[in-house]
């Protein structure tokens, strides 16, 4: 078990790295193929993610540039967000959180999906105009 | 040496609408709540703040501001492509911010987390050296690879998971 969950971590670590996307896929696997209970598996996917998220924001400040205000404005309102969120995540039966869980995995798959197809149309349309001007160039 | 490492923090200005707060405070609940998935509501803040951006620097395109010259000055230095119109932030750096945002919040919640449940804090470490060393890798592979279908294997990933997430 302990190799599969090293194997989950590198896998979680590259695509999060790649920035394909992260949150929730440790969830995934503790509570689908661990059987952890859902409450448990989401607060070890935000410990992994602290750490994770330091150290990538350790090699990013340097390089990025970061609009300083704007993150406090969100980080304000994000904690009194998330502490109501946290609490209601006790309150609510296991199986309901869960659910909603699924319910956020399949609206994030679709955006995720929505997103890439049409940045990749983007993509493919400047490339063809682009081939396009410098035909008429020509 | 310090000060390399925050000369990219800007500091301006900003006004902040309503609509700013209330997306903050969504991603704080999503992420209080399921412990993920603030990064998804904070993309589309993120994504709206950069088009509202760009549409009011067309409007005073001539006025120069200091921010600009500042991500210009450190252009040179980071390899960040100078002369980039400063509004309109790259991909990465909203990734940055999104991070930057992200982790106090969890931070809260994972605390929180931990004195409800009796979840093992040592497990998250099984995962985080083999997900930093992944991190590395990912990152080192990230523009030697077409992502399209990678993104799309994700996308798939997560919607059937979370659909037998529903069902089960």
């Amino acid at each position: 078990m302990l190799i599969a969950d090293i194997a989950a971590g590198v896998l979680f670590g590259m695509l999060a790295g790649m920035g394909i996307g992260g949150g929730g896929l440790l969830v995934i696997y503790l509570t689908l193929i661990r059987s952890y209970a859902q409450t448990d598996a989401q607060a070890i996917n935000l410990m992994f993610f602290v750490f994770a998220a330091a150290a990538a924001l350790s090699l990013h400040l340097r390089k990025r540039k970061i609009d300083f205000v704007l993150v406090s404005v969100l980080v304000v309102t994000g904690v009194v967000g998330s502490l109501a969120g946290a609490k209601l995540a006790f309150v609510l039966p296991r199986v309901i959180t869960r659910k909603l869980f699924g319910t956020m995995l399949i609206v994030s798959g679709i955006i995720t999906a929505s997103r890439t197809v049409k940045s990749k149309r983007d993509a493919d349309n400047n490339k063809y105009y682009a081939s396009d001007k410098n035909r008429r160039n020509n | 040496m310090k000060k390399d490492i925050f000369a990219n923090i800007t500091v301006e200005k900003v006004d902040c609408p309503a609509w700013l707060w209330l997306s903050g405070a969504a991603a704080g609940f999503v992420n209080g709540l399921l412990g993920a998935g603030a990064g998804i509501v904070l993309v589309y803040t993120f994504s709206a703040l950069s088009k509202r951006d760009s549409k009011r620097d067309s409007k005073k395109a001539s006025k120069k501001s200091p921010r600009k010259e500042n991500g210009k000055e450190n252009g040179k230095e980071s390899g960040i492509e100078s002369g980039k119109n400063d509004s309109q932030n790259s991909v990465k750096d909203n990734f940055a911010m999104t991070i930057s945002t992200v982790l106090p919040i969890s931070l809260l919640s994972a605390f929180t987390y931990f004195k409800n449940t009796d979840a093992d804090v040592r497990m998250s470490f099984v995962f985080l050296i083999p997900g930093i060393i992944g991190g590395l890798i990912g990152a080192f592979v990230t523009d030697k690879i077409s992502k399209t279908a990678l993104k799309l294997i994700f996308a798939a990933v997560t919607v059937i998971s979370g659909a037998s997430m529903i069902l089960r």
